[in-house]
């Protein structure tokens, strides 16, 4: 291909080509007229881009809603305090930082059957225990003298404090409908947060009857069965206590040993 | 500083405007030719290949420039150094090449020898005449409103657009009548090339080239024309 060049400049020739094309090229010392064979098409730049520069702070701010949204995700994850009951079925419930149920394992063959096909996902800790004890009685598991052990287990000492409370309520409405012992202990090891046992003891309408024979006795590796109408013992109720001393102390265990005796 | 904000100002023109580019290496032109002499070590004359060299390498520059890169002129010359090196090592390649400013056994320089080949009073003329027809052909452009430059960026791409237009050359060629009244009027005669509407909207956006393209056809563009003769077809002048 031969080049006429039309033009020329300090940077640059025009140049027209064979095929009638009006072209740009370096200028090589040309001059206007000369025909050429060797030629460089001018450079161009790039197409502008569509700087990003301002759209950086958005994304910043973008970037940094995100971390704290995963963050926050990630945090909800985290168990932070549990709430572990036996009755027979032994049940361990754990709760992240906002006290919504995230796990709950059931820690023997009852406890699994317990909290199999119930719904905990997004529910209050004071909730999922509560209807929890509505299936261990509907389930037989818990019934007219049963002890129910509970135990506390977080590096919050206000959270037991707090908790302690809220669970108060369903055993209120427990002792309504049966006699039951409840012993409360905490476990994270807080010396000023020691809970006492405590016994809610109903006088409730329930009798015998109305559970037949549904009385299961309980292993030995589990929460010792008390007799019905177990007194709440004064002595007691202040006494500072672990989950083991509980049932090691407690006043029932003098009166009925007895009942394991054989 | 403020000298610096001003040419990142006209590098930043230049980038996307050739004819800014080259006021600024006219303006530059002796920091150029300084930073050619400070490699070659002699004085650098206008024509010289390393000059040529510097000058596109100055314009590789202004295209390239980022801020990221420090003080423009800094970059300028790092990349001017840089390409004079690359040029060097080029020529290198070819240094077992005789050159034509060699002497033969009679003592006469090489290219004088091969310039006896040649007319060179029929090539010069010939330079000449086709200089004077490029110039003539300008003039009359401009009166079309139409310069070179303009048809640097309306030449047709499309194979499409180039046939409507070979077309349209031949219409011209076989009723001159055409070609006479674009002359006379100054006016492209769109509706006497074609009478299809969307052939008329496709010459229209490339009326400069067209005007330009005709122009050559009528009388006192031989050269021009036998430069273009397989797209012309042989066109004669009217």
């Amino acid at each position: 291909m031969r080049y006429l060049i039309m033009e020329v400049h300090t940077l640059y020739a025009i140049a027209l080509d064979q095929d009638g094309n009006f072209i740009r090229i370096y200028n090589k010392d040309y001059r206007v007229g000369m025909e050429v064979e060797s030629i460089e098409t001018v450079k161009e730049a790039e197409p502008k881009k569509k700087s990003l520069r301002l759209l950086y702070p958005l994304i910043g701010v973008f970037a940094v809603f995100i971390f704290f949204f995963a963050f926050d995700i990630y945090m909800d994850s985290i168990v932070t305090d549990s709430l572990l009951f036996k009755i027979n079925p032994s049940v361990k419930i754990d709760v992240n930082r906002d006290d919504d149920v995230i796990v709950i394992s059931g820690l023997n063959e009852d406890g699994t059957h317990l909290i199999d096909g119930y719904g905990y996902k997004g529910k209050d800790i004071d909730v999922v225990f509560d209807e929890l004890m509505d299936r261990a009685i509907r389930f037989g598991y818990l019934y007219q003298g049963q002890t129910i052990a509970i135990e506390f287990a977080s590096e919050d000492a206000s959270w037991i404090k707090e908790k302690r409370e809220e669970i108060d309520d369903t055993l209120i409405h427990l002792k309504d409908d049966l006699k039951v012992k409840i012993t409360i202990s905490d476990q994270s090891g807080h010396e000023e947060i020691i809970v006492p046992e405590i016994i809610i003891e109903s006088d409730s309408s329930y009798d015998d009857d109305d559970y037949g024979d549904a009385v299961k006795p309980v292993g030995p590796q589990d929460v010792p069965t008390p007799s019905i109408g177990t007194e709440i013992d004064k002595d007691s109720e202040y006494e500072h206590s672990n989950a083991s001393s509980d049932y090691a102390d407690s006043e029932y265990d003098e009166e009925n040993n007895s009942n394991y005796d054989d | 500083m403020q000298d610096e904000h001003q040419i990142l100002k006209k590098v930043s023109l230049a980038r996307y405007d050739i004819d800014v580019a080259d006021g600024l290496i006219r303006e530059y032109l002796p920091f150029i030719k300084s930073e050619v002499s400070k490699y070659t070590g002699t004085y650098t004359s206008d024509g010289s290949d390393e000059l040529q060299v510097a000058m596109i390498a100055f314009h590789e520059a202004i295209l390239l420039y980022d801020k990221d890169r420090g003080a423009f002129l800094h970059y300028a010359r790092m990349i001017i150094r840089s390409r004079l090196i690359d040029h060097d090592r080029k020529e290198a390649r070819h240094k077992d090449h005789i050159s034509l400013d060699k002497e033969n056994e009679e003592g006469d320089p090489l290219i004088d020898a091969i310039a006896l080949e040649h007319d060179q009073t029929d090539e010069h003329m010939r330079l000449l005449a086709t200089k004077a027809e490029i110039l003539e052909l300008g003039k009359v452009l401009e009166t079309f409103g139409v310069s070179y430059k303009d048809l640097t960026v309306s030449s047709p791409k499309q194979e499409r657009t180039r046939a409507l237009i070979q077309k349209v050359i031949a219409k011209a060629k076989e009723d001159t009548s055409i070609l006479d009244d674009l002359l006379a009027s100054r006016k492209l005669p769109i509706q006497r090339l074609t009478t299809d509407k969307n052939e008329r909207k496709v010459l229209e956006r490339h009326r400069k080239y067209l005007v330009t393209m005709l122009v050559i056809l009528t009388n006192g563009y031989e050269i021009i024309r036998g430069h273009l003769w397989h797209i012309l077809k042989g066109g004669t002048a009217v």
